[in-house]
């Protein structure tokens, strides 16, 4: 089957947006069919009771990827995040939709302060699926705004920027204090021993060689080409 | 920041106001009092519990100006000291900063729910030590006002106005009470000698005489509120006569 994928640009720079509304029943719920009072009131009264249902919705897509935390450990932790105690520092001033960075995430405040609520019916389902869902959809944008400073750590590591360096320090210290080289079969060994880092590396100077000597780009690309998998083999014997 | 430095409150205090004040029609009463049965005597919650049947039976669909909420207050049942010294400009003034504090528009909050909880919050600062009272027999520490903070002079004010009230309504309890008792007593005996169960016809008629006299005030009312009112019928100028505190 077939289905149209329709991507905003605009919408993904809100991550929140990705969260799709969440579908409950009232009755399962324990909730009555009716407001039996105003918009705030109902909401205000029910409050802890969707909060519940916000956070378990949380915890099972999040043990879909980690199975293993799916304790009452791992809610607690997540509901820290999502507390006043993790609240992440405002970078825009000027952005009129920031309140989820400080306080508490799933506070009913931001519930009602959501333009879109103007927009629900006043009926019990529709007024309670909004609440439950926003409340997700702000603690996506704590819990993804709090994993940024890790994610560039992460990147960082993938690219072993935190290593004082690649080479071994008697090599590096011949090089540089007795203009000695290491011999071709040390350089790959050394290059072998962290393939990873090396494979990118000399991709990088492959590609700048490149630049300068072959002017066609088409000729260009089949080099770039034929330069990885000389990379492949080249750090791939010793593995096999 | 400012209209919370004014209101004083947390954003959630503030709803678990709005929610307690909210009017339970099965019940005829605020919800806060479904938690708390004994707060019926207080001066606070008597003000808010009668003003929110008051205010819902107009069945709202705009906002009030500040003359109407002191019709409202005028047409109370028991006359408090407390409302006698409010204007309905300062509860009005007071909906408008629920709202923007809130953050959702009257209709959300509910009309005669939003005129309660302003209200509440008018007294609140008006008469901390009566308000805080009522947070003691509510319960709800957590609504409290600095009473030096509210100032000493409305302090002085409540604590006077309080004590009147106070004897008034002890009176007006007493009245009541000997109402009651003397239904009781004439029901039992018309009970006795003919054998129904029906109140004395008396106080059949005592009652319907104020139930009517409340279909009439709800009439004026209801023409302030919809700019619509009758200046020429009989009971509009029995009303005005009222209102100037002269007899019909």
């Amino acid at each position: 089957m077939r289905h149209h994928l329709k991507v905003d640009g605009l919408r993904i720079l809100d991550i929140g947006q990705a969260v799709s509304p969440v579908q409950l029943n009232p009755g399962t719920l324990g909730l009555p069919p009716g407001l039996d009072g105003s918009v705030v009131d109902c909401l205000v009264r029910w409050y802890p009771r969707l909060r519940t249902v916000a956070l378990d919705c949380l915890m099972a897509q999040h043990s879909l990827l980690f199975p293993y935390e799916d304790g009452a450990e791992a809610c607690d932790r997540l509901e820290t995040l999502l507390s006043d105690r993790c609240a992440v520092p405002i970078q825009d001033d000027t952005s009129p939709d920031g309140l989820w960075r400080h306080g508490d995430a799933l506070r009913l405040e931001l519930v009602l302060k959501a333009p879109a609520l103007q927009l629900v019916s006043f009926e019990t389902q529709p007024l309670i699926e909004f609440a439950v869902t926003e409340m997700i959809r702000n603690a996506y944008r704590r819990l993804h705004t709090l994993e940024c400073p890790l994610a560039e750590w992460f990147f960082n590591v993938f690219l072993q920027t935190s290593q004082p360096t690649q080479i071994p320090l008697d090599v590096l210290y011949a090089h540089a204090v007795e203009q000695a080289r290491p011999t071709p079969a040390e350089a790959a060994k050394i290059m072998r021993e962290n393939a990873i880092f090396w494979k990118a590396e000399l991709q990088s100077l492959g590609n700048q060689y490149l630049l300068v000597t072959v002017p066609d780009p088409k000729l260009m690309t089949l080099q770039n080409a034929a330069l990885y998998q000389q990379l492949k083999r080249f750090l791939a014997e010793e593995e096999v | 920041m400012a209209t919370r430095a004014k209101i004083n409150l947390d954003y959630e205090q503030l709803l678990a106001i709005i929610s307690a004040c909210q009017l339970v029609p099965e019940r005829k009463c605020i919800r806060l009092a479904l938690d708390c049965e004994e707060l019926t005597g207080n001066p606070v919650f008597d003000c808010l519990n009668r003003f929110s049947g008051v205010v819902d039976r107009q069945a709202l669909q705009n906002s009030l100006s500040g003359n109407v909420v002191q019709v409202l207050f005028s047409k109370l049942p028991m006359h408090y000291e407390l409302l006698q010294r409010i204007d309905g400009d300062s509860v009005v003034t007071e909906v408008n900063r629920l709202v923007e504090t809130i953050g959702v528009n009257l209709v959300m909050i509910g009309f005669s729910n939003g005129y309660v909880t302003a209200l509440a919050l008018v007294l609140r600062t008006r008469f901390p030590q009566e308000w805080n009272k009522f947070c003691d027999f509510s319960e709800r520490q957590q609504w409290k006002i600095d009473i030096e903070q509210a100032g000493t002079r409305s302090f002085r004010q409540a604590a006077s106005g309080f004590h009147r009230e106070q004897v008034q309504n002890q009176a007006v309890a007493t009245n009541e009470a000997n109402e009651q008792s003397a239904c009781d007593s004439v029901a039992g005996r018309v009970s006795e000698a003919e054998g129904f169960t029906q109140p004395a016809e008396p106080v059949l008629k005592e009652r319907r005489k104020s139930e009517l006299e409340e279909e009439d005030d709800d009439e004026l009312i209801n023409g302030l509120v919809t700019g619509t009112a009758n200046n020429t019928g009989g009971r509009a100028h029995q009303w005005s006569f009222r209102k100037f505190g002269l007899r019909r």
